[in-house]
């Protein structure tokens, strides 16, 4: 099954790590469409048949958490897995992200082992 | 070396040598350890030239910041990447639980050795200047967010600011509370922390974990 992936993250060299670590972590076939914030994300993630959105928190127009609202309170989207990859991340801002509706957060920098650990979680899902 | 400093030290060795490891994949060596901790520093500390943020800031006023730096990215990005990357300073903004910034200063083209790390086989025809100060943005926001992570209890919210890159010589910096040099393979990078707030960070955790124990 190729899957479509949404990475979206202000910075290009962020998305590009995020992309590579998804590849090396069995994702080689995906489609990647990226988004430099919630904004150009959520569109994405509405005009297309998306398979998992992996977002940071800290973007310009739409952060990461406001996107997370969106789509876990739209109809459509409400099921669409969320990754959120992020330097601000603690345990309270983890517990606060899973309430809201994300399936995973991981921390900057994100290595090829921890991405593939929580996208097994999401496979076997 | 006092217990704050040495803790402010270790935090962000901790943080620039993961973070390089894991996006860079290099090794990177401390040749200055020479702390630059102070102790008795008093009042409140002033916005600084990086775009850092003073205590009364409100949301809005760190956005505008954050903006006007936008517009020096983008005339940066006209530029040819020879002339960018030779000096280079980026900044962010700590914005919660404390005030503070962090500044990363590039010399002598680090920052291009740096971003040719992140990218792999990319030859130097193909690295544009934005690819370089986007990289180093990334790299700040990275290292930030693990420093404030070591410094503080896990039920703690912290946020940062949108990075901020510059060309040239780093501006003066006011209330530096620590500076590294770190070393990789003959090139020069060095890690400034700023602002008194962040003095008073490590002391609550230092009395969090003295009542714990």
């Amino acid at each position: 099954m190729v899957h479509t992936i949404i990475i979206a993250d202000d910075s290009a060299t962020a998305r590009m790590i995020i992309k590579r670590c998804l590849e090396i972590a069995g994702f080689e076939e995906a489609k990647f469409l990226d988004a430099r914030d919630g904004t150009e994300a959520l569109e994405l993630a509405r005009n297309n048949k998306i398979d998992l959105l992996v977002t940071d928190l800290n973007m310009p127009k739409m952060d990461g958490k406001s996107l997370l609202k969106h789509v876990k309170s739209s109809p459509k989207l409400a099921e669409l897995p969320v990754l959120v990859i992020t330097s601000a991340s603690n345990q309270a801002k983890e517990d606060e992200l899973k309430g809201l509706g994300a399936f995973a957060i991981l921390s900057k920098p994100v290595s090829p082992a921890n991405v593939a650990e929580v996208l097994e979680k999401f496979l076997n899902c | 070396m006092s217990q704050s400093a040495e803790r402010l030290k270790k935090a962000l060795l901790e943080a620039v040598s993961t973070t390089m490891e894991n996006m860079a994949f290099e090794q990177v060596e401390l040749i200055d350890n020479e702390n630059n901790l102070q102790e008795e520093i008093s009042g409140e500390a002033p916005a600084d030239e990086f775009g850092g943020v003073d205590e009364g800031a409100t949301d809005e006023q760190a956005e505008n910041q954050s903006e006007s730096s936008d517009e020096a990215v983008e005339d940066l990005e006209q530029t040819s990447v020879n002339q960018v990357i030779q000096n280079l300073w980026t900044s962010i903004a700590i914005i919660k639980p404390i005030h503070g910034t962090m500044i990363l200063e590039f010399k002598c083209g680090y920052a291009q050795k740096l971003t040719e790390a992140i990218y792999g086989e990319i030859g130097d025809d193909n690295l544009s200047a934005s690819t370089v100060l986007d990289a180093v943005a990334e790299l700040i926001n990275t290292i930030s967010g693990r420093f404030i992570d070591e410094l503080i209890s896990a039920d703690k919210e912290f946020e940062l600011g949108l990075p901020n890159t510059g060309e040239g010589d780093t501006p003066e910096i006011e209330n530096e509370v620590i500076s590294l040099l770190f070393d990789l393979g003959g090139y020069t990078m060095r890690a400034v922390v700023s602002g008194n707030d962040i003095l008073n960070l490590v002391s609550e955790k230092k009395k969090i974990k003295e009542n714990v124990s």
